[in-house]
């Protein structure tokens, strides 16, 4: 199946916009993009976390359809900041189903109408409730956990997640859809406020408002992206059940499923778009993913190894630190930044003959994985 | 957290007692009735140690409305003596000489502030020996 069309809002604070708004703005740009006609859309897959806890509504896919004036099928899905990609992931299965023609896959997240305290409570509920918010466990301190943990075991510390920050702005800056577009110095990281030791308030990806869509269809068309595959894994919720906190089991086997099906190894792979939701995050995915061995991607910033025209290019679209995150929308923009890439539309950062790219995005502290790979050759 | 939600871990909260799979050994901290290693249901509870060691920590500063009366606090992953790995928190101790691998004692507390019309919640904290 292919990828036809994409939209996508401008990721920010949209005060002026309601959750429907965005995703509706991104709804009809894929629409519009993918040179279909909205009764052509045969059914409708939301990845939304928060509207619920947030915006005290529910029943996003009736809500979605029926405003773009449709009537087909659709539903909602959530996987904390995984809904986004297991959205994608629901329509490609459906596609593969082989019941309906063309769908269309939208994220959406509303986050900055609320006072921070209550979206901080919302994210929270990502981790497990009665083993760890109970205990006082935020978000961000589930990450400072595996970030204490990694230090203990590998030999690097937080100038070398300060990188993974600057890099990601570097390429935010060349974005302008991105939440916080411009670059930053390893001090800006080092010396911003500590959210949950050692993770300053640099390492930490912000809170976006922002939608995402794209048009998957069984025709291709000319520009068209081929999805060659699409996994999903879990593994527990709470930290204290993992067998390691050092590395997230779900990406490996969503990884090796993933690279199996579309039958490519890493070698094959021009780019990456990873879950950075923290520093540590970026640094973790590329060892689970196979880029790295375990406790050797610290470097990799660092060292200017993952730069949009070095070797290994991650995060061309800033991130989730640079870029936002707006966490339904969030796996679809992934999806999007991959697909501008390979059909050579990202100006100030494109990659150079990118044929083959991934995405890796992660619910909560890493219970639910999802990984795509997606090709210009269809 | 609602009264009846608390009122049925309050035994895994004040007493640290899990479960055990009578089948594989595998040890749950708060109880639970299925073994997800071995796919048995034949757990039994078991008091577990109240001593342990850091596994990980995290001194947070930016807190959720129920706990901003004692933030900063720190967070930790708690490995028990010949028990599981646990989630809490480390109190009465000072933020800068808590290192991974130093020995731990439980202690009782308060775990957070009540939310209106709900009931106060207590539990197990932990303190450097
Ligand atoms: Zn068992």
């Amino acid at each position: 199946m292919y990828i036809i069309g994409t939209g996508l809002t401008k990721f920010g604070e949209h005060f002026e916009k309601s959750l429907l708004d965005l995703a509706l703005e991104a709804s009809v740009e894929a629409v519009k993009e993918s040179g279909l006609e909205l009764s052509q859309i045969d059914a409708v897959v939301v990845g939304n976390m928060l509207s619920d806890t947030l915006s005290s509504q529910g029943h996003l896919g009736a809500l979605l359809s029926s405003s773009l004036g449709l009537n087909v099928e659709a539903f909602r899905v959530e996987a904390a900041c995984a809904s986004g990609g297991v959205a994608f992931k629901k329509g490609v299965d459906m596609l593969k189903a082989g019941q309906y023609q063309n769908i269309l896959v939208v994220g959406a997240e509303k986050m900055c109408d609320h006072k921070s305290s209550e979206v901080v409570a919302g994210l929270t509920n990502a981790a497990h409730a009665e083993k760890e918010s109970f205990y006082g466990l935020t978000f961000p301190s589930v990450y400072a956990l595996m970030t204490q943990r990694y230090f203990y075991q590998y030999s690097i510390a937080s100038k070398e997640l300060a990188a993974v920050a600057v890099k990601n702005h570097y390429h935010g800056a060349r974005n302008n859809k991105a939440h916080f577009p411009k670059e930053i110095t390893i001090d800006t990281v080092l010396k911003s406020s500590v959210v949950a030791e050692p993770l300053t308030l640099f390492d930490c990806s912000p809170i976006s408002d922002g939608a995402a869509a794209v048009v998957l269809s069984l025709e291709a068309k000319p520009e068209a992206v081929k999805v060659l595959s699409s996994e999903i894994a879990t593994d527990s919720v709470a930290l204290q059940d993992r067998q390691k906190i050092t590395s997230i089991k779900a990406t490996k086997i969503a990884a090796k499923k993933a690279y199996k099906n579309a039958d490519v190894t890493i070698k094959d792979i021009d780019m990456l778009e990873v879950h950075d939701c923290f520093t540590i995050a970026e640094v973790i995915a590329l060892e689970d993913l196979g880029f790295y061995k375990e406790g050797q991607a610290g470097q990799a910033a660092k060292l200017g190894h993952t730069y949009y025209n070095a070797k290994l290019p991650v995060n061309t679209s800033g991130g989730l630190k640079s870029a936002g995150h707006p966490v339904g929308a969030t796996g679809v923009k992934q999806v999007i930044e991959i697909v501008h890439q390979l059909q050579g539309r990202a100006e100030g950062r494109q990659v150079n003959k990118a044929q083959l790219g991934l995405t890796h995005n992660v619910g909560g502290s890493g219970a639910t994985a999802v990984v795509s790979i997606l090709s210009s050759n269809i | 957290m609602s009264i009846i939600q608390n009122w049925r871990l309050y035994e895994s909260r004040y007493n640290l007692v899990g479960s055990v799979c009578r089948t594989c050994g595998k040890q749950y901290f708060p109880k639970s009735s299925f073994c997800s290693k071995c796919g048995s249901d034949k757990l039994t509870d078991e008091t577990f140690s109240k001593e342990g060691t850091v596994y990980s920590f995290s001194k947070v500063n930016v807190s959720p409305y129920l706990f901003q009366k004692q933030t900063p606090y720190v967070v930790a992953l708690i490995k028990l003596k010949n028990g599981p790995l646990i989630t809490s928190q480390i109190v009465d101790s000072e933020a800068e000489k808590i290192k991974i691998g130093q020995k731990v004692k439980a202690v009782f507390r308060k775990i957070s502030d009540e939310k209106k019309g709900e009931i106060i919640s207590y539990g197990i904290k932990f303190r450097l020996l």
